[in-house]
């Protein structure tokens, strides 16, 4: 069982003359912090829906641990995979922070104390415990995140799926977010992360890369590879990542670099060397 | 001068227990014609600042001049203006607003939730008939502003609410475009667009400008400012830190202190610097040239 | 942004700490006071509605109400008292025996028309700046929870009391989000020259919709994104689940229900003894004021 989640000929269309996804099927590994680009109309985020099982596959099969994605399995699956929306405010159910964080296990039926104590250890994992009593409007888009990221840590699921989660959130926001994600792999090895952004820069550091366009897999693999693909990668309208355009611009003169260094501050570092 | 600020505050809910004093004394000048960016991080007062430059929002103190009226919410200050300034200034009164909104446009963050009307024409020319512009003008203004923002002739009738995120931004932005204002105030266009969305929309306010408008923009987007932009304001805490160039903001040592998110490239040329890369970096704003004093580094 | 009957304020004063279900009774409680009848005289009625009125007023200092905020909220009065004015006043009614004025056509304003308006009037007045007290020292939510625990009786006939108070906490905790939202699509619409303020009503009427149509939209937007943030999360209206907020009921809450049965029956006592005895209660505290009668 080392596959996370597997997708075997997932198709979906709203209505019958439209196709919105054409026989997609992938597998993510455990573990893996996976990332699902394309333009917006891709077919991005009806791929998030179909995965919590929001909608149905018009055909296909979605696995998650295994298991088939379906009405009987559900209850089983959403304690296992959560997901994060794109509109920071529209998914803040509770009235303040604390019972945002609280909701999820209110679902679950978990006694008060217990409660209390998951709310506190997982505000204090995304840095929110000094909000708890906050309100919405009070916090910004960035710290609203991190309390949904919060529900989905304190209810102990492994999966967790970014549907655009940072678009609608300014840069401190976003380097927030991206900073957690960070800091909870290094912390739980096991949490699988599938990220659906059109944020190139983030693509090119994750694990593996999924390229949608117009309802198919345009391309899947190593960032590095893919990306390394520019005609096929500029065809469809995307850019090239920053390091990787300067380590392409380096070869031609010669100058090589290695495949891991994928940020900036390590392309920095080598570079000084 | 087109718009001079001088001095102006502003504090929300005044005298309660939740006061918050957004603009503490911001003074600049824009000229005619000019792109101009304000940025500065969540909070520092750029959407409260250019809500004052139609008069949405009236200075607690100090005013703000826009070609010849005056937007000022201070009694003592107007009563001043009044008697020193000559007849052709105008004080801004509830009368007078609509005058000044047809002069400078303004487009809010997300403007697609704007939209109201059942067909896109009719939207589009809510604008202008309600600045009392005759309704077959209105009309011929309209269809030039979905023209000029790229929406075809086939889409005039159609329902607004059917278009897809981008369209329906542009057609907004059309129904600001149709009043043909002077001036256009843009807060963060380019917002939850993805990368192609954000390029149509930035060429197509730099079309605007290429017709002598006078272009503010609002963003958090340093690359939008580096590519666009001419003049840019930096704000912090309600008040304006500096009036500079984007080559000169990026390239500065204490960038950092600004707390603004740098273009990925002027980021990556500071780590070069922090690292102890042994050439001078200050003079290179391009691409190219940055590779070509990388190799020069690694063959010495 | 504060409704009519104000917001809440975070204060840490001995009402804001009080149980909401508490502050619920007591509400109910001072109400049912107000509207307590109190003899036919008068001067009795003022005097005893002015010493209610010093019990609330206190109150609302003790809870730092902003007495600003409370004269703003009872602008929206005026249609109620022109109202209550023209019914008490121009339609006479029982034992009307002083005149106020004449007027030659026939019409007679007494002066029991008027002090009935002005004893109503002073009545709403009392309720709203109750209300105030309530909403201003406790949380929407709070007020949710209160409420519902006075409801869960009616769980024994299967009343969904939990769907109840979730749908209510759901629109109480979107109230700020949308009337943000109004709020800019309002500015957005002034900047296209929309003016709400002037023109005739027909004008009024279409700058509304202008507003109403963008805020259904999102209003729409915003609970299909709710409900499938819910669903994500586990939700089930009608399964079993635990409660992460539980009410509890402190020291605080057993002096101020001392207070409201102490007052309850102050003025119980009041009502009977100047309604049914007939008591003047000015005439027996000050003798001195005998022989001068209303």
């Amino acid at each position: 069982m080392n596959e996370a989640l597997k997708v075997k000929n997932l198709c979906f269309n709203y209505d019958e003359n439209k196709e919105t996804l054409v026989n997609l099927s992938f597998e993510v590994k455990k573990g893996d912090y996976v990332t699902l680009i394309g333009h917006n109309g891709s077919g991005k985020s009806t791929l998030a829906k179909l995965l919590t099982y929001l909608i149905t596959p018009s055909s296909g099969e979605i696995y998650v641990n295994d298991l088939l994605l379906n009405e009987e399995n559900i209850g089983k699956i959403r304690r296992t995979l959560g997901i994060v929306f794109q509109n920071p405010d529209n998914q803040f159910i509770g009235s303040t922070v604390e019972d945002d964080i609280a909701f999820g296990l209110e679902n679950r039926n978990i006694p008060l104390n217990d409660m209390q104590k998951l709310v506190k250890e997982y505000s204090k994992k995304v840095n929110m415990e000094n909000y708890l009593k906050k309100e919405p409007s009070e916090l910004s888009g960035g710290q609203k995140q991190r309390v949904a990221i919060a529900g989905i840590l304190a209810l102990n699921l492994k999966i967790i799926i970014f549907d655009e989660a940072t678009s609608m959130l300014d840069p401190e926001g976003v380097e927030d977010i991206k900073h957690l994600i960070n800091e909870m792999r290094e912390k739980d090895p096991e949490l699988t992360f599938i990220s659906i952004t059109h944020d190139i820069e983030e693509a090119y550091l994750s694990d593996y890369c999924i390229i949608l366009n117009k309802g198919r897999i345009y391309k899947e693999g190593k960032p590095n590879e893919i990306f390394n693909e520019i005609d096929d990668i500029k065809r469809i309208g995307l850019d090239v990542p920053f390091v990787l355009k300067i380590k392409n611009a380096l070869k031609e003169k010669n100058i090589f670099i290695n495949d891991d260094i994928k940020t900036i501050e390590d392309l920095a570092k080598n570079i000084c060397k | 001068m087109q718009i001079e600020v001088n001095n102006v505050t502003y504090t929300y809910n005044k005298k309660r227990f939740d006061e918050f004093e957004a603009l503490k004394g911001i003074s600049l000048k824009i000229d005619k014609g000019e792109f101009v960016a304000l940025v500065g991080k969540t909070g520092s007062g750029k959407s409260t600042l250019i809500q004052t430059f139609n008069g949405l929002i009236l200075p607690t103190s100090g005013y703000v001049k826009v070609d010849d009226f005056i937007v000022t919410g201070d009694k003592k200050l107007k009563r001043q203006l009044l008697k020193k300034e000559s007849k052709e200034v105008q004080i801004l009164n509830k009368k007078k607003a609509y005058l000044l909104r047809k002069k400078v446009g303004m487009v809010f963050q997300f403007p697609e939730y704007q939209l109201f009307a059942d067909t896109i024409l009719k939207d589009v020319m809510f604008g202008p008939l309600n600045f009392k512009v005759e309704e077959n003008l209105a009309k011929e203004k309209s269809i030039n502003a979905l023209k000029s923002v790229g929406i075809d002739e086939s889409y005039f009738e159609r329902n607004p609410f059917e278009l897809s995120g981008g369209e329906k931004r542009r057609v907004a932005i059309a129904g600001i475009l149709a009043s043909e204002p002077d001036i256009l105030i843009l807060d963060e266009p380019t917002a939850g667009l993805d990368p192609n969305g954000k390029k149509e929309i930035m060429n197509l306010i730099k079309d605007i400008h290429k017709e002598g408008k006078t272009i503010i923009l609002v963003t958090h987007d340093m690359d939008v400012v580096m590519d666009y932009v001419d003049k840019i304001f930096v704000l912090n805490d309600g008040k304006l830190l500096e009036e500079t160039t984007p080559n000169i903001l990026f390239n500065k040592e204490n960038i950092l202190d600004y707390s603004l998110e740098i273009p990925t490239f002027y980021k990556f040329k500071n780590l070069l610097k922090k690292y102890g890369f042994c050439k001078d970096l200050s003079k290179i704003n391009e691409f190219n040239e940055l590779i070509d004093i990388i190799c020069e580094d690694k063959n010495d | 942004m504060t409704n009519i009957f104000g917001k809440y304020t975070q204060y840490n004063t001995i009402i804001h700490k009080c149980d909401p279900r508490i502050k619920i009774l007591g509400l109910i409680l001072i109400m049912v006071i107000c509207f307590l009848p109190y003899g036919s005289n008068y001067m009795n009625q003022l005097a005893i509605l002015a010493v209610l009125g010093v019990v609330i007023v206190s109150l609302m200092i003790i809870a730092k109400i902003n007495f600003l905020d409370f004269f703003k909220s009872l602008k929206v009065m005026w249609f109620m008292v022109i109202f209550l004015l023209i019914i008490n006043v121009f339609i006479p009614y029982g034992n009307n025996e002083h005149v106020m004025i004449s007027f030659s056509n026939g019409y007679t304003l007494y002066w029991e028309g008027v002090l009935n308006t002005f004893m109503v009037v002073f009545r709403l007045i009392l309720m709203i700046a109750l209300t105030m007290i309530l909403t201003s020292t406790t949380t929407p939510m709070d007020i949710t929870y209160g409420f519902e625990w006075y409801l869960s009786p009616l769980k024994i006939f299967k009343f969904p009391t939990q769907v109840v108070a979730m749908t209510i906490s759901l629109a109480l905790r979107f109230i700020p989000t949308l009337l943000e939202q109004a709020n800019r699509i309002m500015k957005a619409q002034k900047s296209r020259g929309v003016d709400y303020n002037r023109g005739f009503l027909s004008k009024k009427i279409k700058s509304i919709t202008t507003l109403i149509v963008p805020l259904l939209v999102s209003c729409f937007s915003i609970s299909d994104d709710l409900s499938l943030a819910m669903e994500a999360r586990g939700y089930d209206p009608y399964g079993k689940r635990s409660r992460y907020r539980i009410l509890k009921f402190s020291i605080y809450d057993l002096v101020s229900i001392l207070f409201f049965i102490i007052l309850l029956g102050a003025f119980i006592y009041l009502s009977v003894i100047t309604n049914h005895y007939g008591v003047n209660i000015i005439e027996t505290l000050f003798p001195l004021t005998e022989g001068v009668t209303f």
